[in-house]
């Protein structure tokens, strides 16, 4: 649509939208003016009032049709259905506003529960590591004839990370479990669960596992 | 009971468009209302054209909506008011794309009807 053409019939569409009710009395006011017309007409012909206002209507067949082509010249159905079935919902949905209540509840608790789950999975294995080049992270586990993703002892770690020549670097990780009724202040370090080789730009990972080790030397073996 | 008009061609029986090329042809010579142009077109085409009025509102509706007539509320000469409509700048231009497609199929339809029997 150009410019000039916009220039036309933007106003008309803004008016049909906000002033609907004066459009729809102008519509009835200008076919009521045609349809006096045809009566005077039929009147000067002879015919009787009576008999020229059924001609003139028979003339005007399918009135009610004809303003129902007018209003969808006007190009804004879609608007004036939507805003229809909007009332018509939300009067249902107050005729039965137990069900209404319960079925909304139960579509938010069915989204939020949703949304949290693919949350977790989205932070915890659809995102990658939050270091440079996290593609070139692999994870190393340990396999047994009895255990197929066994974790790595400590000296099992260092010896990988002494001898591999295959990684820029290898870190461990574990997990920190509280004991007894104290959490555990310090990370501890001497078992690592989880072993990962890392690339050269994934080395401040490495570093800080080193710092990590310095922090509780006692777990060296 | 005495017919009022006599039904002759529904637009729907023209070739296809040219009730607007009618209705902008009448709108450029002088704004009219819609009780107007339906006495005017059948006035001018001498009793052979007639528009009836199941077409002829929702055809100006759909040209005003296209913006190339414009509508105007004015009072009539018997101090009604009714709604006047009027060529826009736009409607000239397609006047002139219509009046050039009608003359061409004209033109062609003709060259055919008048070819010679053998």
């Amino acid at each position: 649509m150009n410019l000039q053409r916009l220039l036309y019939t933007l106003p008309l569409r803004l008016r049909s939208i906000f002033r609907g009710a004066q459009v729809e009395r102008e519509l009835q006011e200008e076919l009521r003016f045609h349809l006096d017309h045809r009566i005077a007409e039929g009147v000067a012909r002879g015919l009787s009032a009576r008999e020229a206002t059924l001609a003139a209507l028979r003339a005007m067949d399918g009135l009610e049709q004809q303003k129902e082509e007018m209003r969808d010249a006007r190009r804004i159905h879609w608007l004036t259905d939507f805003v229809d079935d909007a009332r018509y919902a939300i009067r249902s949905l107050r005729r039965t506003f137990g069900l209404a209540a319960f079925v909304v509840v139960t579509l938010a608790l069915g989204i939020g529960m949703s949304a949290a789950a693919f949350s977790m999975v989205d932070g915890l294995i659809l995102r990658p590591y939050p270091v440079p080049h996290s593609r070139d992270l692999v994870d190393l586990v340990s396999t047994a004839r009895d255990n197929a993703f066994d974790d790595f002892s400590y000296r099992e770690y260092v010896d990988i990370r002494r001898l591999a020549k295959s990684y820029d670097g290898v870190i461990a990780s574990t997990d920190v479990l509280p004991v007894g009724f104290r959490r555990a202040s310090r990370p501890a370090c001497s078992s690592p669960a989880t072993t990962f080789a890392c690339s050269a730009s994934s080395r401040s990972l490495a570093a800080d596992f080193a710092r990590r080790k310095t922090l509780c030397p006692a777990a060296t073996p | 009971m005495l017919p009022l008009v006599t039904e002759m061609s529904k637009p729907t029986d023209l070739v296809q468009g040219t009730l607007d090329l009618l209705l902008l042809k009448l709108l450029a010579l002088e704004p009219l209302h819609g009780w107007a142009i339906s006495l005017r077109l059948r006035a001018l085409s001498g009793d052979v054209l007639q528009v009836s009025e199941g077409s002829l509102y929702p055809a100006l509706h759909k040209l005003e909506q296209e913006g190339w007539i414009k509508a105007e509320w004015k009072t009539t000469e018997n101090n009604r008011r009714a709604k006047f409509y009027a060529l826009t700048r736009l409607g000239r231009k397609q006047l002139e794309t219509e009046a050039a497609n009608w003359k061409r199929l004209s033109s062609a339809i003709s060259h055919v009807v008048q070819l010679s029997e053998i």
